[in-house]
């Protein structure tokens, strides 16, 4: 078993390590499921189903107070038997969950592209054989195939590029990177904080500080285009735009 | 009945290649780092990341007003003086045009909160100023991004600029071309910006990559075997293999105000565009426009440049198409010819 049972062991350890009395019953309880197993041959039937279904949700349910859910990259959502972290070390395996799911959908949206992807490079690659095959190739050189290739490559693509299809699946894939980016920053950014390093977030916020009070220390300088027209002021009664005397 | 590939000749073009290439390779390999922007200039002041930079004259002044050049924020401006036999730079100082540049730097994290406003209504307008100060009156020539700041400009701030160049500038964003655009609307720029702080310039570099992925990898480093012992042509590949990877990273809120704004909102051509807490009207703008477009544009699409023709308010506006790329109107074998069609409109009464 390799998840944590919920009351075993101390915080941030696994199952494994602690609760003797419990990996006893575990162990019990997977030796009542293989007997279910060994009375009914291989096939364990609905009820062994759902008694091993009871078990795994039961005994292999990673602890809260333990370490992080062992890693799956199979979906992206939660299995439903892990509870929410808590304790002490709540946070981290929350960044950590945070993680797994983004490369778990950035694994799906580039799949996603890929299989695009491949349909139309299938497509492409046969209309290529199909012109070479109508074509006399006895004069044509290795160069103009590969140039004609190219062409049709480009073309292919060109296709698949503008279509609507792909524009959402590339946004989707940015937008899962950016979400792995952001894990990952989450991560390293409270191991900064821990180490008692400036954080991205710490550095941003001080160039942002500056950055207003160089804005605020700027002198101002008169418009000359019109601002845009407010509810007080109605566009018929703003007055014309001031021509701006030469320096 | 078409006739199979002669298999045998291909071996042999296949060997020849690939000699060719070791060759390049060879080439390359013996190539000091390259020289780029050695257009001799001077610093006329330096605001933060940003500096302006005035070129030395070299040819009999045309007695016109100075011309401001505002590069885009992505990559560096030292493509416009790539190299002496390619530089738009020098190509207008021979035609006597006294040339200043406004280089924006390379932005580190004291920028990411810099706001697109910042760059238009301080940095251009500090630009302008300082050239007005010293010949009452300043041209503008922005190019790509920097075009359409410099548009930004021209509109808040008509009475200080005489004349207006864009190149491969884009204004109308959504149009259906726009493959960058269309990337860029379903782009959470919000999240982006927050996690990443300042956008890297790698990251630009990929999704430019992506736009053409197989001419601008695949067949580029195949066309090196062209090159085979060239050493001035593999030097001239390296300059600007150089260029296009050295980009700075964009400064995080002005970058989220560019592509929120022009990207998803296409707010300066609807007239929604608001910069330092003023409308951005481009029927303002009715001083002369020279709008220098590429016909083979993958990132400017023609289609995002002109409608500057029914956007703007002027009456002198004009039409340049030169026959290329994006990068191919400074640096191609044509582009010789951009400086004395700039510099004509520029004296033209």
């Amino acid at each position: 078993m390799s998840g944590a049972g919920p009351f075993g062991g101390a915080p941030g350890m696994g199952f494994t390590g602690g609760g003797p009395g419990l990996e006893a019953l575990a162990g019990l309880y997977r030796a009542f499921v293989e007997s279910l197993r060994a009375a009914s041959g291989s096939a364990v039937g609905d009820r062994g189903r759902e008694f091993e279904a009871f078990g795994a949700r039961f005994f292999g349910a990673p602890s809260p107070f333990g370490a992080a859910p062992a890693f799956d990259a199979t979906s992206a959502a939660p299995a439903p038997h892990v509870v929410p972290a808590l304790g002490p070390t709540r946070e981290h395996q929350r960044r950590l969950e945070c993680l797994r799911v983004a490369i778990v959908r950035l694994a799906a949206a580039q799949q996603a592209q890929g299989a695009l992807l491949a349909a139309a490079g299938a497509q492409a690659g046969a209309q290529f054989l199909g012109d070479l095959a109508a074509r006399d190739l006895a004069g044509d050189g290795l160069r103009a195939t590969f140039d004609r290739w190219i062409e049709h490559a480009e073309a292919a693509w060109q296709q698949l590029a503008h279509s609507a299809e792909w524009c959402e699946a590339q946004a989707r894939t940015f937008d899962a990177a950016l979400e792995l980016r952001a894990a990952q920053q989450a991560i390293a950014d409270d191991a900064a904080r821990l180490a008692g390093l400036p954080t991205l977030r710490d550095v941003d916020a001080l160039h942002r500080r500056l950055r207003d009070v160089e804005s605020a220390a700027r002198p101002t300088k008169k418009p000359s285009a019109p601002k845009r027209p407010t509810k007080a002021k109605s566009a018929a009664a703003r007055p014309a735009p001031r021509r701006k005397p030469r320096p | 009945v078409s006739a199979p590939p002669d298999f045998d000749a291909w071996l042999r073009e296949a060997t020849t290649l690939g000699e060719r290439l070791a060759s390049a390779s060879r080439t390359l390999a013996a190539l000091d780092d390259v020289d780029v922007g050695t257009a001799p200039r001077d610093a006329v002041y330096t605001d933060g990341k940003v500096t302006l930079w005035r070129y030395r004259s070299v040819a009999k002044p045309s007695g016109q007003p100075p011309l401001l050049i505002v590069y885009a924020m992505v990559n560096r401006p030292y493509v416009l003086d790539l190299q002496p036999d390619r530089s738009l730079i020098r190509g207008l100082l021979r035609e006597g045009v006294d040339v200043w540049l406004l280089d924006w730097g390379t932005p580190d994290r004291a920028d990411r909160w810099t706001p697109l406003d910042d760059y238009v209504c301080r940095h251009i307008d500090r630009a302008v100023r300082r050239l007005s100060d010293e010949h009452g009156v300043a041209d503008l020539l922005g190019v790509c991004q920097g075009g359409t700041l410099s548009l930004c400009y021209a509109a808040l701030e008509p009475a200080n600029v005489r004349r207006l160049v864009t190149m491969v500038t884009p204004v109308d964003f959504h149009t259906p071309e726009n493959l960058l655009a269309k990337w860029a609307r379903g782009l959470d720029v919000d999240r982006l910006v927050e996690t990443l702080g300042n956008v890297p310039g790698e990251l630009l570099n990929a999704t430019f990559l992506a736009l053409m992925p197989f001419r601008l990898t695949l067949a580029k480093y195949a066309a090196l075997a062209d090159d085979g012992n060239d050493s001035q042509a593999l030097a001239n590949f390296l300059r600007m293999e150089k260029w296009i990877f050295d980009s700075p990273d964009q400064p995080g809120e002005a970058f989220r105000g560019f592509v929120t704004q022009l990207f998803q909102r296409n707010a300066l051509a609807n007239g929604t565009l608001e910069l330092g807490g003023r409308v951005v009207d481009l029927k303002r703008v009715k001083l002369p426009i020279l709008n220098v477009y590429a016909t083979r544009d993958h990132l400017v699409p023609p289609s995002a440049s002109r409608p500057l023709a029914r956007l703007c308010g002027s009456r002198a506006y004009r039409e340049v198409a030169f026959p290329g790329g994006h990068i191919g109107i400074y640096v191609s074998s044509r582009a010789g010819e951009l400086p004395g069609t700039v510099a004509a409109w520029l004296r033209a009464p």
